[in-house]
């Protein structure tokens, strides 16, 4: 079957051009991740800043070198797009993690997600990586980071809103996804029907949400590739979300999994709707 | 006559059921949380493949082919409910911790495949050997992936301490991903493209897949 005709920001295939256009995009999400991670040194303090710095660094480096085992190319110079993933991963790792364990993860989510096939795939390497830690560190690990607690975090969610004007400006943002996602959230709530949270709109300021859908769901290679289907999926990752968020209590945040079952059906709501009936 | 060790020795690496005919996944998967549990279940289904591909060979003259898979399988099952009661019998605890899957060889691939494709064409003591060779060969890699994930998701091995824990003012913290099947599949394919790298005749084409396809219809 075919694919939709290619829109002009569908997703290239893996193998496709990594650079050029594709670095010019990434280099775009670099800017829009800045100023919420210069919230979270801010509301750091000192210490747990200087730490989540060199956090930073160290799995910048970790992709780049995974990237240069690889390819076995030693000049190769690092992309956008490895330190966009040390950005985020830096910026929204929910639970303490000692430092062996961040490299693991990130090492894990680099290599499943990138390296092993060559490209950009199904599943963005920051979300598997996420998964990882936190199903590996459920509790903590031994040198505690920082905790994420998902309460209300005003100041994290506006930070997320110029990287959103700029990357809608700039004309990359899937608009879609973003509408889709808090459209499916309001709905669920309302299916659910828990008038005891009459504060519903807490939920898009709650933990990760803002830099969850704007950095994961949306990220080009997470989500599907024609426009129709991303509404869907939109919607989906937002209900999802809500669902995991109230039906488990161990996950009082649910972007990583929600992005994570969201995008491994993308694929197939790629194909829902570009189905056409045949004539014959 | 000359001895001849193929059928034992071939399945252990080069025709591995697991890593390259992908077969028996389901129990790989689910046994391995623990080194105890795969050693056991390494050993229950090397039983029942040597007893299973002798005794279908002996008889294999007198199985009429139209009911040729109800016979293996009537063979297969009834050695697993001798396997079963043994371990009931003996080791009560570990046959709760196999749960299902001392039962699930019945329905294990590898057995059944064994049986059709060679017992029923080879002599008894091939048969044997080439069950038991398959039986090695499944059970190195249920080992492998049982230990590595015992030492990472607990830093025990049969449930001896190795690793230091960190709780206990050690150094290592566990991975609880390891103890979930997911990690099975994780490693299990990691194990597999580190053989093709050594071996890359495993590495399927597409023509080989699409035969592969056409015959092997086993679960």
């Amino acid at each position: 079957m075919e694919l939709p005709p290619a829109n002009s920001d569908a997703v290239p295939t893996p193998h496709q051009d990594t650079h050029g256009r594709w670095w010019q995009k990434d280099f775009q999400f670099t800017l829009a991740l800045i100023p919420p991670l210069l919230v979270r040194f801010y509301t750091d303090g000192q210490d747990m800043a200087l730490q989540r710095l060199v956090l930073l660094v160290l799995l910048f480096a970790v992709a780049y070198g995974w990237s240069i085992v690889f390819t076995k190319q030693i000049g190769k110079t690092p992309t956008a797009d490895q330190f966009n993933f040390a950005m985020l991963f830096s910026l929204l790792l929910p639970s303490p993690v000692g430092w062996g364990g961040a490299v693991l993860a990130a090492s894990f989510g680099w290599v499943f997600g990138r390296e092993i096939f060559g490209g950009k795939t199904v599943l963005s390497p920051v979300v598997i990586a996420l998964a990882f830690a936190i199903f590996s560190f459920p509790e903590g690990g031994y040198e505690t980071l920082w905790i994420l607690s998902a309460a209300p975090d005003h100041l994290l969610a506006m930070s997320c809103l110029p990287g959103a004007a700029w990357l809608l400006w700039k004309g990359i943002l899937s608009w879609r996804v973003v509408v889709g996602a808090v459209a499916g959230v309001a709905a669920t709530i309302l299916l659910m029907s828990q008038p005891e949270s009459s504060s519903w709109w807490a939920h898009f300021i709650l933990g990760t949400f803002a830099p969850g859908i704007l950095f994961m769901a949306a990220a080009p290679e997470s989500m599907p590739r024609s426009e129709s289907a991303r509404w869907a999926y939109g919607l989906m990752v937002g209900a999802l979300i809500i669902l995991i968020r109230t039906a488990n209590p161990d996950q009082p945040d649910g972007m990583v999994f929600a992005v994570l079952l969201g995008s491994l059906f993308a694929p197939l709501v790629d194909r829902a709707f570009s189905w056409r009936p045949k004539h014959e | 006559m000359a001895f001849d060790n193929k059928p034992l020795l071939e399945p252990i690496i080069s025709a591995n059921p697991v890593i390259l005919h992908v077969l028996g996944i389901c129990s790989a998967l689910a046994v391995t949380t623990s080194l105890s549990t795969a050693l056991v279940m390494s050993v229950a289904l090397i039983f029942v493949i040597g007893f299973s591909n002798t005794l279908i060979s002996l008889i294999r003259h007198h199985i009429p082919k139209t009911i040729r898979l109800i016979v293996q399988i009537t063979i297969i099952a009834s050695l697993v409910i001798v396997v079963d009661q043994i371990l009931q019998a003996y080791m009560f605890e570990m046959s709760k911790r196999l749960s299902v899957f001392v039962g699930l060889i019945v329905t294990n691939c590898i057995v059944l495949g064994r049986a059709e494709a060679f017992a029923m064409k080879n002599p008894p003591l091939p048969s044997l050997l080439d069950g038991i060779g398959n039986g090695l060969g499944y059970a190195w890699i249920l080992l492998l992936i049982g230990a590595l994930r015992e030492l990472l998701a607990a830093g025990t091995l049969m449930g001896q301490a190795v690793l230091p824990l960190a709780e206990s003012g050690g150094w290592f913290t566990p991975l609880k991903m390891m103890s979930l099947p997911p990690s099975a599949f994780f490693l299990l394919g990691l194990l597999v493209w580190a053989v093709r790298t050594i071996k890359p005749d495993h590495v399927e084409t597409l023509l080989d897949a699409d035969s592969s396809r056409s015959e092997g219809d086993a679960p």
